[in-house]
């Protein structure tokens, strides 16, 4: 004898379009979070930043570590080469983000783990027949998975930054530091958003074209890693530095966010640059939209 | 809620998945029933808008479904036959992000989701990881998930699938119980004829795309004529002849009842027993008068219904033939 079902009708105004993407969104940002594995990669992730905070916190004499002030004595003794380790530049916040070592090599750790597992994960859990058969279309689902695997790469790539430099702002002794670097820091940081946002999609695609989520981390690896060394081969063994902006998806956007930024920077072809992740994004969109067609998700 | 399809067409490149086929999906259960590549799948992908139709119209509730699948999918719940489960997502993740995916806020996604996960039995699972269900487990989480949104229909592609029978009974009890108590238009698409039995109203047979037989359970087990079975012994059992066990006695009764009755077919069963086939229009009584002439006493007289698998069988060899 079976028992009666407790069930109730459901009695709510359904959200439309862009809202139901947000979900799926948060989701994708939060599955880092979801193991102890994740969270410790994610701290881990976070070390560069954190060491430039130390050194702030060394400067600005708030960790008695050495001579005392030692911002105005810097500001007035490095060349402007060195701005990167000088905290009355805006280049100093945007080191962490944007150097080959450690910055590229922690992206790699994250992204590889976030950005482009996405959709290669859910392709082999088939996963893709839930979500396409709800209120959201093929590309929606893509810009979703996108979204959130943006907003925790930016989490890393423009928020330290922006930590850093309020943290300096508040640590100076007046607020020249803030009217000095504030434009140059906000237009930098704006370039670094744009260039994060054309990494991510860059990854998010690959991760649609592949079949499984170890290959898409071992592609996405090869990519940024592979590339940047071939760059540097190549532009040493030619004698052309500004091919190393050409070839390398690292160097590339680095390139992009120096240049809108307004930074110092030499040997490098900024046309290569977005041409190389042009590129890159076409030829990877359009292979992922053979791949995201409903048929194929479904066989 | 209605779905019609008219003449619909699916192919797969030059391979024909469905034939010109034309069903009408009212309330109640149907089963849609095949073998495997029978088309069955194509034709639940097909409705959801995953699969464009080569040729036809689809309709749901009157609506074009073409043209309107986000409509559709509002009002179905889809539970693939495929394992499928969100990657590190738990029971209640999993059903309370897809309900969000169909539109409901999310107060509500996570109080529906944990009503739903109770109505299938997975409430104390609800904050496992899926990837740690048993097979039984995620074919509940599976409908949990179809169930979220509240759909008039439900499209469960071959739910008891890889379930010990212990679980699959609880899952057609749950697809039982949805169907009748709460009033769910349910397509169940199997090739486990016993499921079918124990759940459907109505069947739809599939073979190479194409419809070979449809109709109520009760219409399609009856078929065109009407098979009894028939026991009867001598009016006189207390002398001791017993028709079961003579065999002459055994034949006159045979010659008798098909002499009396040009227009019916009998055969002996042994032991007493006949199978007796009678046309459509002639009444049952005829059958004791028959063999009262015969000496002889009816002690029982059932309608032999054809099981659903000789219905299924017959129509899927008859299309074999026809090729």
């Amino acid at each position: 004898m079976s028992q009666a079902l407790h069930y109730r009708g459901l009695d709510c105004q359904r959200v439309g379009g862009l809202r139901r993407l947000w979900p799926l969104a948060r989701q994708e940002m939060m599955v880092l979070f979801r193991t102890k594995l994740g969270v410790s990669l994610y701290f881990v992730c976070l070390f560069p930043s954190l060491g430039r905070l130390v050194m702030l916190l060394i400067m600005f004499g708030v960790l008695d570590f050495g001579p005392r002030n030692l911002v105005n004595r810097l500001n007035q003794n490095l060349p402007p080469s060195m701005d990167r380790i000088n905290p009355e530049r805006a280049e100093f916040y945007f080191e962490g983000s944007l150097s080959t070592m450690p910055g590229m090599i922690f992206f790699l750790l994250l992204t590889s783990m976030v950005v482009a597992r996405c959709i290669a994960r859910d392709r082999a859990t088939n996963a893709l027949e839930l979500y396409w058969t709800r209120g959201i279309s093929p590309w929606g689902y893509v810009l979703a998975k996108w979204l959130g695997g943006f907003l925790i790469t930016a989490s890393l790539t423009v928020g330290m930054p922006i930590v850093l430099w309020v943290t300096a702002c508040f640590l100076a002794e007046d607020w020249s530091l803030l009217i000095n670097t504030a434009p140059q820091f906000v237009t930098g940081l704006l370039a670094i958003a744009l260039v994060t946002g054309i990494w991510t999609a860059i990854g998010t695609l690959l991760s649609a074209v592949c079949s499984s989520a170890n290959l898409a981390m071992v592609a996405w690896s090869m990519l940024l890693v592979g590339s940047s060394a071939v760059g540097l081969v190549l532009s040493r063994a030619l004698g052309e530095p500004s091919l190393r902006s050409c070839m390398s998806f690292w160097d590339a956007g680095r390139v992009i966010v120096r240049s809108i930024a307004g930074l110092n920077q030499r040997d490098a072809s900024v046309p290569g640059a977005f041409l190389m992740l042009g590129t890159l994004f076409v030829v990877l969109f359009l292979l992922a939209k053979k791949r995201m067609r409903v048929v194929e998700a479904m066989q | 809620m209605t779905v019609q399809l008219e003449n619909v067409t699916v192919r797969y490149g030059d391979h024909l998945a469905v034939d010109d086929l034309t069903v009408n999906i009212g309330p109640g259960s149907i089963a849609l029933l095949g073998r495997n590549g029978a088309g069955k799948t194509s034709i639940l992908k097909a409705l959801l808008g995953l699969v464009r139709p080569t040729a036809g119209k689809m309709r749901f509730s009157g609506l074009p479904a073409n043209a309107t699948p986000a409509m559709v999918r509002a009002h179905v719940g889809y539970m693939p036959e495929r394992d499928a489960h969100l990657p590190q997502a738990t029971g209640f993740d999993m059903v309370s992000l897809l309900g969000m995916l169909s539109g409901l806020p999310r107060r509500d996604a996570w109080r529906r989701a944990h009503e739903v996960l109770y109505l299938v039995g997975l409430e104390e699972q609800r904050y496992r990881p899926v990837s740690g269900y048993s097979a039984g487990m995620r074919q509940k989480a599976k409908l949990a998930a179809a169930l979220v949104h509240d759909p008039a229909v439900l499209f469960l592609d071959e739910p008891t699938n890889g379930l010990d029978p212990g679980a699959r009974r609880e899952m057609l009890e749950l697809v039982r119980q949805l169907s009748q108590e709460l009033g769910k238009s349910v397509v169940f698409s199997t090739h486990i004829l016993q499921d079918v039995e124990a759940v459907c109203d109505s069947a739809v047979v599939l073979e190479r795309g194409r419809v070979v037989a449809q109709g109520n359970i009760r219409e399609l087990t009856a078929g065109s004529e009407r098979e009894f079975r028939l026991r009867v012994e001598p009016a006189d059992a207390a002398a001791g002849s017993s028709i079961a066990g003579d065999s002459r006695a055994s034949d006159s009764m045979h010659s008798m009842l098909t002499k009396l009755q040009a227009s019916w077919r009998a055969e002996p069963l042994g032991d007493g027993k006949y199978a007796v086939w009678l046309p459509p229009e002639t009444d049952t009584s005829s059958v004791f008068a028959a063999v009262r002439a015969a000496g002889a006493t009816v002690r029982s007289l059932a309608l032999k219904r054809r099981s659903l698998e000789e219905v299924f069988l017959s129509a899927v060899r008859g299309e074999d033939a026809g090729k």
